[in-house]
């Protein structure tokens, strides 16, 4: 507990951390009680009211469609930052799984499975995961899929580096001495050992993730209207722009609160736990 | 060195080989079959089948794959467009000067201006164009590129009307693409730049060169950011690939006839020789940034220049690689 609680001490001491920690949480809550918080459901649409510009009883506007846009924002939110926090903890652990394995058994198979895992490096993220939505059609579960995919080759170079180094230590051979299977040993000596820089490269990723899943759904690939999600709202608002710009700007400025608290705090969490990088 | 390059065009075979086999995969998942998307929806079995037969469709995948492959590099043959029963390879070629221009342009811009701004927010560090440089290049890295793209249009395009908003017939026209791709990598590396400037500032060598009297532009230039180079380097060749990936979204928001809008338009009309095309020549490209980075790293680095030509030079390089990560 200690190690905890020195590290939330240190994540403390930046001011601008403990300001967008705060501001996360509640974007979250806000996400989360969503269905409290929002004046009007995420489709209820009323025809007399389109494109009405922010006001009082709209906080953001309705759109071209008549539906409050600060609502849609809200629900829309909970599919963005739910796709993007579970995308990028799964991505992280199958790649770190990965990772560590390849690096574990070293030689032929860290060959094999490296050379893999270049040639999915080798193509830009965003157009494999284009790519790969292209291929298993729209729809949360495959545009999920599609981030998770493009993302694991780079974390599993992230976590190959510190096992490589871990595999030769001598609790490591005296783990292998007393007989352990291989699998108990990655999992209960070598993973919590890299746990620190997993955890980081976990908070680190989660913007990309969301920013990944936006721009999949901006291109009409990913999350499908009328469900609410950030990218496919601006979309949407798109041929507004001219005449009624808060349909862009309202999810627009949600998605960079949200994207800036994040980095913010995940490069707070670096500092917190990497005292080698700390100034 | 020759022999360095060499060796590392040929490790560019396989990974490309590989690639090209995995878009095939990964397109085989898609629903709906070539026969399909030409004879369209209602076409019956026994017609289906029998352009099945003619298009080799009913061999194994790898078959298909090692004919494919065969054809590019026989014939340099990408294959004929579903849609427009063109040729793949001439339809992509024609828009590819298009892309590489804009990521070119992207490259520069990003490198010129993150460079600069962290250079000298890592000089004045805790200055007032320190906070600001620090605080823009958070919100440029939290702003991604379809928004920070109609932002762009609507203040100049929709507002100020100072410059086009989309097509593509003159310079002024890729303005503010060009930005919009630039803008997140510049903050990337401005904000990289900064930490790895800074990092080198605490070096021993550092208050060697101040000790002896050395000019601080030239401590700057040629202590500090020499040793910072590598780091900068890195963050550029990750830059060019985000950017060629980018391509898509903003070409799609300014109606770019680049490659990216014509793999998003055969996307949507699955018309996946052309997709495939895009992909593969994108990702051909995206490894050639690499290999020039590469290069780049060995012509700034005498340590690693050295490595080449003495024994252990891929552990060292890929050491190398792995630090900067």
């Amino acid at each position: 507990m200690t190690g905890f609680r020195n590290f939330w001490r240190r994540l403390c001491k930046n001011r601008l951390t403990v300001f967008c920690l705060i501001l996360f949480a509640i974007l979250v809550l806000m996400v989360v009680f969503a269905d409290f918080i929002a004046p009007y459901g995420w489709d209820d649409q009323d025809i007399t009211r389109r494109n009405l510009a922010p006001c009082a009883e709209h906080l953001c506007g309705t759109d071209n469609l008549g539906r409050d846009i600060f609502s849609r924002i809200l629900y829309g939110g909970r599919m963005s930052l739910q796709i993007g926090i579970y995308a990028s903890v799964l991505t992280t652990v199958i790649g770190a799984l990965i990772g560590s394995v390849s690096a574990y058994f070293g030689g032929k198979v860290d060959n094999i499975i490296m050379r893999f895992m270049d040639v999915f490096m080798a193509i830009p993220p965003m157009l494999l995961a284009i790519a790969i939505a292209a291929a298993l059609g729209t729809g949360t579960l495959n545009t999920m899929l599609a981030v998770v995919i493009s993302g694991i080759p780079m974390k599993a170079r992230i976590a190959r580096g510190p096992v490589l180094s871990l595999r030769s230590q001598e609790y490591i051979e005296a783990a292998r001495a007393v007989n352990t299977p291989t699998f108990k040993i990655i999992l209960r000596h070598i993973i919590p050992n890299i746990m620190a820089p997993l955890i980081v490269q976990t908070t680190l990723s989660i913007s990309g993730a969301i920013v990944q899943v936006a721009g999949l759904s901006f291109l009409g690939l990913g999350v499908q209207p009328p469900n609410p999600e950030w990218g496919a709202m601006l979309s949407a608002g798109r041929s507004f722009l001219r005449d009624f710009p808060w349909m862009v700007l309202a999810p627009g400025v949600a998605m960079l609160l949200t994207l800036f608290s994040l980095n913010v705090v995940g490069d707070g969490v670096r500092d917190a736990l990497d005292p080698k990088l700390k100034d | 060195m020759l022999k360095f390059i060499v060796k590392r065009i040929l490790t560019m075979i396989p990974v490309m080989l590989g690639v090209s086999l995995l878009v095939f995969v990964i397109l085989e998942m898609a629903p709906g079959d070539a026969a399909e998307s030409i004879l369209g929806e209602y076409a019956d079995e026994q017609n289906l089948e029998a352009l099945r037969d003619e298009m080799g469709l009913n061999d194994p995948l790898l078959v298909q794959w090692g004919r494919y492959v065969s054809d590019i590099v026989l014939k340099g043959d990408l294959g004929t467009s579903y849609k427009t029963g063109m040729s793949v390879t001439q339809s992509i070629f024609e828009r590819y000067p298009t892309t590489m221009l804009m990521a070119f342009l992207g490259v520069i811009v990003t490198a010129l201006l993150g460079i600069t701004t962290g250079i000298i927010s890592a000089v004045k560090q805790y200055s007032i164009w320190d906070n600001l440089a620090t605080v823009f290049g958070m919100i440029g890295v939290s702003m991604p590129s379809f928004f920070s793209g109609l932002v762009l249009v609507f203040i100049f395009a929709q507002k100020l009307q100072w410059l086009p908003a989309s097509g593509n017939y003159g310079w002024s026209y890729y303005i503010l693409p060009v930005l919009t791709i630039s803008l997140t990598s510049c903050a990337t590396q401005m904000r990289m730049t900064r930490s790895s400037m800074l990092e080198v500032m605490r070096q021993d060598y550092i208050r060697t060169a101040r000790a002896k009297g050395q000019t601080e532009r030239k401590i700057i230039l040629h202590h500090q950011l020499r040793n910072a180079l590598i780091s900068i380097i890195t963050v550029i060749g990750t830059q060019a690939g985000i950017l060629l990936g980018g391509t898509m979204i903003v070409e799609q928001i300014f109606a770019i006839p680049g490659v990216g809008k014509l793999l998003m338009d055969s996307i949507s009309y699955r018309d996946y020789p052309m997709v495939r095309g895009g992909v593969l020549l994108l990702a051909l490209s995206f490894s050639i940034v690499n290999l020039l980075v590469d290069l780049v790293y060995a012509a700034v680095d005498p340590r690693i220049r050295s490595q080449f030509s003495s024994g252990q030079k891929r552990r060292n390089t890929l050491r190398g690689k792995e630090r900067s990560v």
